[in-house]
């Protein structure tokens, strides 16, 4: 692996909104090539979400300390000023969460939330470039009419359409990694399938790189070249996704692969 | 005895579009109803368990308050032979009283049953929490003490605390981590075989729907596409919705 677009190294994370630190995060290493998809799986409470929100910047908190490292392209993400890491967020990262009911401005036109990140990062665009971007933007990610969607309000959407205007507002700066926090967990199975496929293509056409977060496994089996599994805030294996779902090591990893409903009968063997 | 425990034939269901305020206040409100159940018809034996996959908006929780007579306006028949059908929520962290001890969410429904001492009430809601897996010290607990699969064990327990033989489960496990879905899986499986009850067990994950169902439903916009074996719809799927929920569980037509 050359090219690392993304290093974490010794990443630990604690809350203290009680007495004693909490450790959400415990050593933790991860490494991420240029164009690469990594997976990251784990249950809930897992450390899988924290991680994601150290890596984009997010982890600024006065109840919580973060130590370690986090290079992106070199440039160490975790301790660095707000100045840098505006340069950085929406521009050569780009972010989606999971819920897109939520994340998406009510009081906005979808135009407007889509342009947001070039109004930041791109200030000699004029109005009507940003608009064609806009457009572009909201075409790639396979809406079908972006002209009608471009005006309407996030209430006028369906829940699938949501996470496409988010992806699209991720992308729309071409950012070199794209982190997607289970991006399709409040979707149908056949629209996560959909979102899944253009993760896929927008990771082929624009050599993005995509950090996907997630418990689905058979998702991640999908989407994902290499897979970290995390149980407990630390890390319990990783390497390529078919090589750990084909043959596990660590007795967690195997607890999870088969935690996957198989095509047979179950027996009520508790 | 292989009766029908339910059956369900034409059925249609409309509801009423909610129009904005302005509309309304028309001089001549236009009345425009959404179709949402269409000419649906089915079968349920005594015994079984009978899936139901379908995606959000498609008519299945339309479907259930049908069949649990919570539907006010409806056309055709549904005939349900058991007086006090119950039903299992998705979300085990909205559905339990927050303000309320397990014990005494558990012993609601008993207290309706004038003839029951406290003692005997105690006594079932102690049986109740051991046969769905358990520790009966648990009902001195406040359902935000308890994990999300203690929680979705507890709804169980409350639903067949009434002494039913018909279940709704509506999308019981979807909610919760794949180790712990699995978990609720067998505990459904075991307590379907102890108790006999029969099940409507709504679902949106195929796989799950074929380890624990005989027949299934496929619904798409308030219409049953497919209906029948399980092993005979994953083997040959007759249309495009139900192969492409075959895909994206990753399941092939063999």
């Amino acid at each position: 692996m050359d090219n690392i677009l993304l290093k974490v190294e010794n990443l630990n994370i604690e809350f203290h909104d009680h007495d004693a630190p909490e450790r959400v995060v415990n050593h933790l290493d991860i490494a991420l090539e240029q164009g690469g998809i990594l997976g990251i799986v784990g249950e809930s409470g897992s450390g899988k979400s924290m991680t994601a929100m150290a890596v984009a910047g997010l982890l600024r908190r006065h109840d919580m300390t973060a130590e370690g490292e986090i290079l992106f392209e070199g440039k160490e993400l975790l301790h660095a000023s707000r100045k840098t890491l505006r340069q950085i967020q929406g521009n050569d990262i780009g972010i989606v969460f999971q819920e897109p009911m939520t994340s998406l401005n009510p009081v906005r036109r979808i135009g407007w939330q889509v342009e947001e990140s070039l109004r930041i990062h791109r200030p000699e665009m004029g109005k009507e470039e940003r608009r064609q971007r806009a457009l572009e933007a909201l075409s790639q990610v396979e809406l079908v009419n972006p002209q009608l969607v471009y005006h309407k309000y996030p209430h006028e959407l369906s829940g699938g359409m949501r996470q496409r205007v988010m992806i699209a507002s991720a992308i729309i700066c071409e950012p070199k990694l794209l982190i997607a926090d289970e991006p399709t967990t409040a979707l149908d199975v056949t629209i996560q399938l959909q979102i899944v496929k253009l993760l896929q293509r927008l990771n082929k056409e624009k050599n993005m790189a995509i950090l996907f977060i997630s418990h689905d496994l058979s998702l991640v089996r999908r989407l994902c070249e290499r897979v970290v599994v995390m149980h407990d805030g630390s890390m319990v294996e990783t390497g390529r996704t078919e090589e750990i779902f084909r043959n596990p090591k660590e007795g967690y990893t195997r607890e999870l692969v088969e935690a996957i409903p198989k095509l047979e009968k179950l027996k009520d063997i508790e | 005895m292989m009766e029908n425990i339910l059956s369900v034939s034409h059925l249609n269901v409309y509801y009423e579009n909610r129009e904005n305020l302005l509309k309304r206040f028309r001089a001549r409100p236009q009345k425009k109803l959404q179709h949402v159940l269409k000419d649906v018809s089915f079968e349920m034996k005594r015994g079984e368990i009978l899936g139901l996959v379908g995606e959000s908006g498609c008519g299945k929780t339309s479907l259930a308050k049908a069949i649990l007579g919570m539907q006010r306006q409806y056309e055709g028949e549904v005939a349900l032979d058991c007086p006090n059908p119950q039903m299992v929520f998705q979300d085990p962290y909205n559905s339990l009283n927050p303000a309320k001890k397990i014990g005494w969410i558990l012993e609601e429904p008993l207290r309706m049953k004038p003839h029951l001492t406290r003692e005997e009430r105690v006594r079932r809601v102690d049986e109740m929490l051991v046969r769905v897996g358990l520790d009966a010290k648990l009902k001195e607990h406040y359902p935000t003490e308890l994990s999300g699969g203690q929680r979705q064990r507890i709804a169980i327990a409350a639903a067949l605390l009434c002494d039913t033989d018909f279940l709704i489960a509506d999308e019981p496990v979807s909610a919760l981590d794949v180790t712990i879905q699995a978990q609720i899986i067998r505990l459904l499986l075991r307590l379907h075989r102890e108790l006999g009850i029969s099940m409507l067990f709504i679902s949106h994950d195929l796989r799950v729907v074929y380890q624990m169902c005989d027949r299934v439903l496929i619904m798409k916009n308030g219409e049953i596409l497919e209906q029948g074996n399980v092993q005979d719809i994953y083997g040959s799927p007759k249309t495009d919705y139900t192969k492409l929920l075959l895909e994206a569980a990753d399941i092939h037509a063999h």
